[in-house]
């Protein structure tokens, strides 16, 4: 089998990236909700209701608005994280870039979460290493006692002397390319419940497109809502598949390549899988220049 | 050898979490084999769900059904969908007489399916996933296969939650799900990278990760990650391989 054609679906159809939510933000259809009751069980995550989630949405995106209105871009990531702490049942944030596999401290909401990121790196242990290595979000939701303990005991000791009980670690970046982790720090034991999940990932994934922009002075602030996201909605094999033959194309890594994907898309006014796709299908080939 | 006895040797493999090969693609691939080996169907897809609860494609037996897995997930419709919605079996014995899922539909018989039979991914009473079973065929599996296709997916849901670690408490199933998601997406990563490096398929690059991994005892996912991180140049993955041509 030769490199897949274009899958089916016309360009901007996909729900995820025209509607800026899940699927089905727009349906609401709530007779097919789940018949099992939910609670906070994050598994249970894809069944909230419809309306929460973009009720949510909606708060978050307000907040983040007014946490970043005349931000200057340099500003933007520490503003993100003190809007963290706005959002979430947390006492301070920290964002950390990965280089060479090791966290680089990069702003934070205060001192305290400042050292706390500091501690990781300095450790080279701890949940934002865990996160980046998964791909996924880290709960260490109780440093005082059990396997949060266990298994990062010195930071778990420094983490509690200087008053945080509870960190989580999201990752920044898409599926397959960690470029930094974003960490929450808690002063008493406890999970984030699936809604504050949700939002936290939110603020991860803003994140992560102020890091992206960054560099390269792309000028794609907050003021149109969406497009400011677009880039986010990678969560396709074509994506994954493009940036790794970006990466053999460019001779580049994986960072540097999801950069280029979403630099060229957004130049052109496409979607990172509108570009994919052309990729994939060897109708787009990035050149060094 | 005797159903009885090729049930249980699936049911321990599902069960093994030991091997060092041990991960999400790899479970699912042999739960996939062992689908087609014991059960009454044409193809298998599995989906699971994301840290945002949101379905994702995670391994098809071919390509068809890995498109109308895809389809599904655009058109935020169709069986495996309503399973994941539900928690509960989607059984469609004949598609040409229904218009349940429209575009699910005309796709999947252009593709030549014509029943599916979803069971969902199941813990601890919640859907984490769906299994598609679709057949060229009309007509309802027997219950022995579906007891079996939920038993298969049962386990191998609860294989799932002990990579990379086994979970201690109820949210640490959430690190679980995710980091099952970002393997995918590794490997889908490193499968573009050594296709271009290579100029070959994505097919024969899966295959060669996979030959790799199995020389050096790893996992795919990992010489993925390595490959992604650049701690493994893509000459090493290919030596030996003089079927692939080097790259540029």
């Amino acid at each position: 089998m030769g490199p897949r054609d274009d899958r089916s679906g016309a360009p901007g159809d996909d729900p995820r990236t025209s509607a800026g939510g899940a699927p089905g933000t727009s349906g609401g259809d709530d007779t097919r909700r789940s018949r099992t009751p939910r609670g906070d069980d994050p598994r249970l995550s894809g069944r909230n209701s419809e309306h929460e989630r973009e009720r949510d949405r909606v708060r978050a995106t307000d907040v983040i608005a007014e946490g970043v209105r005349g931000a200057e871009p340099g500003e933007i990531p520490q503003r993100l994280c003190v809007v963290a702490v706005k959002l979430l049942p947390v006492v301070g944030a920290s964002v950390s870039l990965r280089s060479n596999g090791m966290p680089v401290r990069l702003s934070a909401s205060s001192e305290e979460a400042s050292r706390l990121a500091e501690v990781q790196a300095t450790l080279g242990d701890g949940p934002c290493f865990h996160a980046a290595r998964m791909g996924a979000p880290v709960l260490a939701s109780d440093l005082t006692d059990g396997p949060d303990v266990l298994r990062w005991p010195v930071f778990a000791q420094q983490a509690t002397a200087a008053g945080v009980q509870a960190v989580y670690s999201l990752p920044l970046g898409n599926d397959a390319v960690c470029v930094g982790t974003l960490d929450l720090y808690r002063d008493t034991p406890g999970a984030l419940h699936d809604r504050e999940l949700r939002t936290a990932q939110l603020v991860a994934g803003v994140m992560t497109v102020a890091l992206m922009a960054l560099p390269r002075g792309e000028d794609n602030g907050p003021d149109g809502d969406e497009p400011w996201l677009s880039g986010l909605a990678t969560d396709y094999d074509e994506v994954y598949q493009a940036i790794g033959m970006i990466m053999a194309q460019l001779r580049v890594g994986a960072d540097e390549a999801l950069a280029r994907l979403r630099a060229h898309a957004f130049a052109h006014n496409r979607t990172a899988l509108e570009v994919a796709r052309e990729v994939v299908s060897h109708r787009k080939k990035f050149d060094r220049d | 050898m005797s159903r009885e006895l090729r049930l249980t040797r699936a049911f321990v493999d599902l069960a093994d979490t030991l091997g060092t090969r041990f991960d999400p693609l790899d479970l699912f691939t042999r739960f996939g084999e062992h689908c087609l080996g014991l059960l009454a169907v044409d193809a298998v897809g599995v989906m699971v769900s994301d840290s945002r609860g949101e379905l994702r494609p995670m391994a098809s037996s071919d390509d068809e059904l890995g498109r109308l897995e895809m389809l599904q997930l655009e058109q935020d419709d169709g069986p495996s969908v309503d399973c994941f919605r539900t928690g509960e079996p989607v059984n469609a014995d004949d598609l040409r007489s229904g218009s349940r899922w429209p575009a699910y539909t005309r796709g999947a018989l252009a593709a030549g399916y014509v029943s599916v039979h979803v069971v969902p991914l199941r813990l601890d009473g919640g859907a984490i996933g769906a299994v598609a079973l679709a057949n060229r065929e009309s007509g309802v599996l027997p219950d022995a296969d579906l007891v079996v296709a939920q038993g298969m997916s049962d386990v191998a849901a609860l294989t799932l939650t002990h990579w990379p670690t086994p979970p201690a408490r109820p949210h640490d199933l959430l690190t679980s799900l995710q980091a099952a998601v970002s393997a995918k997406a590794s490997v889908e990563l490193a499968k573009g990278f050594l296709s271009e490096y290579a100029g070959v398929s994505f097919t024969e690059a899966l295959d060669l990760l996979s030959r790799y991994a199995e020389k050096e005892q790893q996992s795919v996912t990992s010489v993925a990650r390595a490959l992604s991180e650049g701690t493994l140049s893509a000459d090493e993955v290919l030596e030996g391989t003089p079927e692939a041509t080097r790259g540029p």
